[in-house]
């Protein structure tokens, strides 16, 4: 909006100019007619643009009117015609008070010289708003009589216009220091010496010295500056620096240079910088300065020292770059690697040659940084050397990477030490080959290298041939491979291993077929496997990997092969995987790789996806695999969910009710029963988002539906996906503490009770809140044993963990029996819930109201009519707590078996509020995923506004601060402020709504 | 018009005043402040560091940016905020919301009565006004992070007052106000600091993107699209026809400050809707580093072009400034500084971007062709 007014503004300007002067003179009448002051106002803002001097009369009238005087000022100040100046003077006899300050602050930023005249003798008006004005426009009009009529009043000037007086003045000294100098100095020097406050003098000070640098000739003055940057008045020791960063004398510092050990560590930074910019004895300063005892006076004196360009401080550097600090040292480095000019190098090898151990690792090391490829020879030559000078010029040399190296690290891995560490070298020869453009003559060098070397130098310069990756380069591996040398054998090929294409993997697999040697056969196989990686032809690579599986001893190797064949979308690498289900030792990874393979080729053979799932399911116990096998056997390969109608909800608006909480807690259509709604069919093509299905419109409130197409009594696995509900023999036995958890991606339909009592429930039709997102585990223990009552229901007992059934550890919740529950809160009056969401962690708007009455009742104690804002907010979040701790102790215990690594973050940043908030939005997705949730309210009576059938269908909608921006600005207004399902407002601590009764 | 009484305590009068008067009075706000004579700074706490080196500091404006800066958060760029800094001592903060200052005077004086071992501790005191802040003569600097309108005339003040300021950008919503700030700045020698962290942040990688392209790693620059509109500031008719009943805790006249009076209408947040042109909020950023990276001499452009989808700003050594996305380069240049040198582009984020030494042969080499007018290649210099 605010762009498309800016356009049509400036299409406005650009107009011709005939049609400008048409609107000028429409401009005009607006001004002249009985408009409204905002009319008037805009109509003066384009004037500003498009007035001419025939506009000025119009503006001048308004001048005097407190609602558009500011305007039409503003205006006037604009335009480039001695009119408005003349008419703005004019209305100083007419005006006063704020509105004849702000002409007179209109004709000050005109430059109206001839306005002085008028006013100087308002300085001394008694309204200070008008006499502060004055001040401000005579200080920038800055002629000789205006600074004049300023100085005059300086004194007299009443405590609230004398400080604008003095700014006034020293505007105007400012600005007069170019035609005037005398007259500025003369200005800042009675400021400078008046008693003022210390900003003012500073001030003044600063631009005394500025205006004027021939008053250092002057010791005295000079000794303040020395005075002043050392010493204690803050203001004076600001006004200091700023006077040595600005000054322009080379003489000033030079002066100072002889007081530099009484100077401040600060003052001495920055007079070396005032000398280093204006090239007084900077090289002298700067050593001296690297001899301080204050480390950031050394950084600094580094840095010059680099910015100068000073060779003869190499010695310094070196020194500095391997003691001390790491702040100084790595100063001293970069000021090092800064240096330039082609008598560096020379410098630097020259003081190489005496220089400490530490000190010559430094210089090496700069040498590599500085990317001098002249270092090539020196480099080589410490490299050749003894240790720590060897590592360090071999790193240098890998940073300069250049193939020219290559000849001589060649020579140097020749005569390589075996007791040195070959790392470096082997990284320095690395970046050579890397750096070579012609790969075929590299290769070429580094075989016939490698031809003459020794057992050991071949053995350790063997990587390079991966590397290169050529044909000759895999002829020398492979002629590794068949050598008799065991070490240089087993360094082939795990160098082959490491091939950049399949290429080395038939004779790998057939070493490791035929290998005598278990490590050789394992390396081999391994190298195998990972190099199949590359080949391109899905059906060899299948033979191969069945070659290596077949050929594998161990199960770890198995297992890495059941990896990669997991790549291999095809049914030929789904039989190979199948049969490893068997085998207890695979099965796992069998079942991840299977459920890869199937999921991809579900859509061609979904038959055979939907066989292996079930196989999966049978035997495996990864939680991912389970869901995902889960996912594929359900799954119909048809269109999904889609949303098929829509309604807008609002505007809210009651009779009486005005405040934005009171319409909050109102309930409207569709969630006020009987109330007429009018959904509407969502035309063309079908989807599931609502941002796709109805684009903008990501607010609107929508039904997801989905028919059910599962045959009645399918077996469902519970929420962790390790047992299946009709077959638990435990649950069957019953107890007091039956334990069952939420089901994972549950879908409305009938289900059959775990009891195997043989009833059937027909729960979405009963209870039209269990949708797909909200359907949970239907399943009921139906307790035999009776409750012991609250003093037996101890939440930590709740809370423990179930014994394992056959093995695999229960979810947490627990089931609650219908018989038990009436009998524990027989005085509460809220929504009986059906049976089958009768369980602690049920999600339906009845449970969650039922949990938050028990909540209130047995962990509170309170009872509605007495409990507190803070104890139905209490009861609310125990029941959402009660919803998370399934998912959480899972993530916990998950956390427990994998021995995972931990970082631990404790926020304090984080409000409660907004987590509870949050934590029901993610109550209804199994992974947090932030969708919409509906809770119900926390009063009684209050339910059910969710719609579902045997259809399933739900409510969905986001949080509605993330809805709101994207509504136009009147759905902002509480009246019409889309309602979210969520129910909980923000009570900020130190809100008395938060311990006051139900009435406050 | 409604005028109604402003609750804002003048410094030292402690007495309600007009709108009028308080009008008055801001336009006399420089005598208000350059008064006071600098004392000692406080003496506070133990085995820290000595109470004269720290900086003692007034925050104005406690909203996410202030009150991040403070205590720490999400858009804090100093660990624990100033509050945890061994070289800062907070004794003031300042909003115009109560609970706002209420709650961060409670947690300011919670951590330093943890970190002195004082339980008691009271240090910290809480303003509705910020003049009473800038009249402190203990305090050194003051962060300001307020709404637009505040920022520049705030700053003005501080710096009038002997403060030295940190200022949350926008830092001015005119040309003149910027202007002010370098003078008033220079005037008083008080160290001003905009709050655009890509310049101080980010491991200084913006400032090297910005050597990069100055030293001509994309040959002589031509092109820079900047893909966002910068703000500005355009006042709208100044009318509202909604009110609502003002908050007892919330400031609304303190919070109008220079701008005309208009009735509270519920929403008060970084700046009132109809003022501004534009991307006033982030604009800053973006035109910051760009105008960093194409123009080192302070200079404006010389011609500004209107054009379809945006504006053109022309600068003298023949660089144009676009700002709209650069044209068919993709999603990766959507919502991206793009930099067309006749060598090559950098698009993309700076702060990703990888540096290769001026050898590397990668550098060179071309890895697509950019549609763009000047754009014939883009490096993998900055990928």
């Amino acid at each position: 909006m605010k762009s498309i007014l800016s356009c049509l503004f400036a299409l406005w300007v650009l107009l011709p100019p005939v049609t400008v002067a048409q609107a000028e003179a429409d401009l005009i009448a607006l001004l002249q007619s009985p408009a409204s002051g905002p009319e008037k106002c805009t109509a003066c803002l384009k004037l500003r643009v498009v007035g001419t001097a025939r506009c000025v009369p119009a503006l001048a009238a308004l001048l005097g009117e407190d609602v558009v005087s500011h305007a039409a000022r503003n205006a006037l100040e604009g335009l480039p015609f001695p009119e408005a100046g003349d008419a703005l003077r004019a209305a100083l006899a007419t005006t006063s008070g704020l509105t004849k300050a702000g002409v007179i602050d209109s004709l000050g930023w005109r430059g109206e010289a001839a306005s002085v005249p008028l006013l100087a003798p308002l300085l001394r008006d008694p309204q200070p708003e008008v006499a502060a004005a004055a001040a401000a426009a005579l200080g920038r009009l800055a002629s000789p009589a205006a600074a004049a009529s300023l100085d005059r009043v300086r004194d007299s000037a009443g405590p609230t216009v004398q400080p604008v007086v003095l700014e006034a003045m020293l505007r105007a000294a400012d600005r007069l220091v170019a035609s005037h100098p005398d007259l500025a100095a003369e200005l800042y020097q009675r400021l400078f010496e008046g008693e003022y406050s210390p900003e003012i003098r500073a001030a003044a000070g600063r631009g005394l010295v500025l205006a004027n640098p021939a008053v250092f000739a002057n010791p005295d003055t000079l000794e303040a500056l020395k005075d002043a940057l050392s010493g204690g008045d803050r203001f004076l020791r600001a006004a200091a620096f700023a006077v040595l960063r600005e000054l322009k004398d080379p003489k000033v510092p030079e002066s100072l240079l002889g007081a530099w050990s009484s100077l401040s560590p600060e003052a001495q930074i920055a007079l070396l910088d005032a000398c280093v910019r204006l090239e007084v004895s900077a090289v002298l300063t700067a050593r001296k300065a690297g001899q301080s005892p204050v480390a950031r006076v050394r950084i600094a004196a580094w840095q010059a020292l680099a910015e100068l360009n000073d060779l003869g401080s190499i010695a310094a550097l070196a020194q500095a770059a391997s003691s001390g600090e790491a702040v100084e040292r790595e100063a001293a480095r970069e000021s090092l690697t800064r240096l330039r000019g082609e008598a560096v190098l020379a410098a630097l090898t020259t003081r190489l040659e005496d220089a400490e151990p530490r000190t010559r690792t430094e210089l090496l090391r700069v040498l590599g940084e500085r990317g001098d490829p002249g270092a090539t020879e020196v480099l080589l030559r410490y490299a050749g050397g003894a240790e720590p000078a060897r590592s360090a010029a071999l790193k240098s040399l890998s940073l300069l990477g250049s193939p020219a190296l290559l000849p001589g690290l060649l020579e140097l891995a020749a005569q390589a030490n075996p007791d040195q560490d070959v790392e470096p070298l082997l990284q320095a020869l690395l970046a050579a080959c890397q750096a070579a453009p012609d790969r075929e003559q590299t290769t070429r060098q580094v075989v016939e290298a490698m031809n003459r070397f020794g057992p050991v130098a071949r053995r350790q310069t063997l990587p390079l041939l991966s590397e290169l990756g050529t044909a000759p380069a895999l002829a020398l591996a492979l002629a590794g491979a068949s050598a008799p040398d065991r070490d240089l054998q087993r360094e082939a090929v795990r160098v082959l291993g490491q091939w950049p294409s399949a290429a080395p993997a038939a004779r790998l697999l057939e070493l490791a077929q035929q290998a005598d040697d278990p490590a050789l056969q394992v390396l081999a196989l391994r190298g195998a496997v990972e190099t199949l990686g590359q080949e391109p032809d899905a059906a060899a690579r299948l033979s191969s990997l069945k070659q290596a599986l077949a050929a594998a001893r161990r199960n770890e190797e198995k297992k890495l092969v059941l990896g990669r064949l997991a790549q291999i979308p095809t049914p030929e690498a789904l039989a190979l995987l199948v049969p490893r289900l068997e085998d207890p030792d695979l099965a796992e990874e069998a079942a991840v790789a299977a459920i890869a393979v199937a999921e991809k080729v579900a859509p061609t053979q979904p038959q055979l996806a939907r066989e292996t799932a079930a196989k999966v399911l049978a035997v495996a116990r990864n939680p991912d695999a389970l869901k995902r096998a889960w996912a594929l056997r359900g799954e119909t390969f048809g269109p999904g969910p889609f949303i098929s109608q829509w309604l807008v909800c609002g505007p809210f608006r009651q009779p009486g009710a005005n405040s934005a909480l009171t319409i909050f807690d109102l309930p409207f259509g569709p969630e006020k029963p009987g109330e007429p709604v009018e959904w509407r069919a969502v035309r063309g093509r079908r989807h599931r988002s609502p941002v796709r299905a109805l684009p903008g419109t990501g607010g609107l409130r929508h039904l997801l539906e989905e028919p059910d197409r599962r045959p009645p009594g399918t077996d469902r696995p519970a929420a962790d996906g390790q047992r299946r509900w009709h077959q638990s023999v435990a649950q069957r036995q019953g107890g007091p503490r039956q334990q069952h958890g939420p089901r994972l991606g549950g879908r409305s339909g009938r289900r059959q009770c775990a009891t195997g009592s043989g009833h059937e429930r027909a729960d979405a039709q009963d209870h039209p809140g269990r949708g797909r997102l909200g359907g949970f585990g239907a399943s009921c223990g139906h307790g035999r044993k009776a409750d012991p009552g609250p003093a037996g229901r101890s939440r930590a007992s709740e809370r423990a963990r179930g014994p394992t059934v056959n093995g695999l550890r229960p979810p947490s919740t627990l089931c609650r029996h219908a018989s038990s529950h009436v009998c524990h809160s027989p005085v509460l009056p809220r929504p009986a819930p059906p049976a089958s969401e009768q369980i602690r962690t049920g999600l339906t708007a009845s449970a969650i109201a039922t949990a938050v009455c028990d909540n209130l009742y047995y962990l509170l104690g309170r009872f509605p009519a007495v409990a507190t804002r803070n104890d139905c907010y209490m009861a609310l979040a125990y029941t959402v707590r009660d919803r998370l701790l399934d998912r959480w102790l899972r993530t916990a215990e998950t956390y427990f078996e994998r021995a995972s690594r931990t970082v631990c973050y404790l926020s304090a940043e984080f409000l409660l509020g907004p987590q509870l908030e949050n934590n029901l939005v993610n109550l209804r997705h199994p992974r947090g995923h932030a969708r919409g949730a509906r809770v119900p309210p926390t009063q009684p009576g209050r339910t059910a506004r969710t719609r579902g059938g045997a259809g399933a269908r739900q409510w969905r909608s986001g949080p509605a601060r993330r809805l709101l921006p994207r509504f136009p600005r009147h759905a902002r207004d509480p009246q019409h402020r889309l309602r979210h399902p969520l129910r909980v407002r923000h009570l900020r601590p130190g809100d008395p709504r938060w311990l006051a009764g139900r009435s406050g | 018009m409604n005028r109604k009484p402003m609750t804002a305590v003048a410094p030292g009068a402690g007495v309600s005043l007009s709108r009028r008067q308080f009008l008055r009075r801001t336009t006399l706000a420089a005598a208000l402040t350059a008064g006071p004579t600098l004392l000692p700074r406080s003496v506070l706490g133990q085995g820290n560091a000595a109470p004269n080196s720290r900086i003692t500091m007034g925050f104005i404006g406690l909203g996410g940016q202030g009150a991040g800066h403070l205590l720490g958060g999400a858009w804090t760029y100093v660990p624990g905020g100033y509050v945890a800094r061994q070289d800062v001592q907070v004794l003031a903060v300042c909003d115009v919301r109560k609970e706002r200052r209420d709650s961060a005077q409670e947690r300011c004086n919670q951590m330093y009565a943890q970190r002195y071992g004082q339980a008691s501790y009271q240090g910290v005191q809480s303003y509705n006004d910020f003049r009473e802040v800038l009249a402190r003569p203990d305090i050194d600097a003051v962060l300001i992070a307020v709404p637009y309108h505040w920022a520049a005339p705030m700053s003005l003040l501080a710096m009038r007052a002997g403060k030295d300021v940190y200022c949350e950008k926008p830092i001015a919503i005119t040309v003149r106000e910027g202007q002010a700030l370098i003078e008033t700045s220079r005037r008083f020698s008080r160290v001003y600091q905009a709050g655009t962290q890509q310049r101080s942040e980010y491991g200084g990688k913006f400032r090297i993107a910005c050597e990069w392209v100055r030293n001509q790693r994309l040959g002589r620059l031509k092109e820079v699209f900047a893909f966002g509109i910068p703000g500005a500031f355009y006042p709208d008719p100044w009318i509202t026809a909604k009110s609502e009943p003002c908050p007892a805790t919330f400031d609304w006249d303190l919070w109008l400050g220079p701008l005309p009076w208009r009735p509270y209408a519920g929403e008060a947040g970084h700046a009132l809707p109809g003022c501004f042109v534009g991307d006033v909020n982030w604009a800053p950023h973006r035109y910051d580093t760009v105008m960093w990276t194409v123009n080192p001499d302070p200079t404006a452009p010389v011609e500004i072009e209107l054009v379809a989808g945006g504006v053109d700003y022309h600068f003298s050594h023949g660089v144009v400034v676009h700002s709209r996305d650069y044209p068919g380069g993709g999603r990766g240049s959507r919502r991206r500084r793009v930099l067309c040198g006749n060598r090559g582009a950098h698009r993309g984020r700076p702060r990703r971007h990888r540096l290769r030494s001026p050898g590397d042969p990668e550098a060179a080499a071309a890895t697509g062709r950019g549609p763009g007018r000047a754009c014939q290649q883009s490096l993998r210099q900055f990928p």
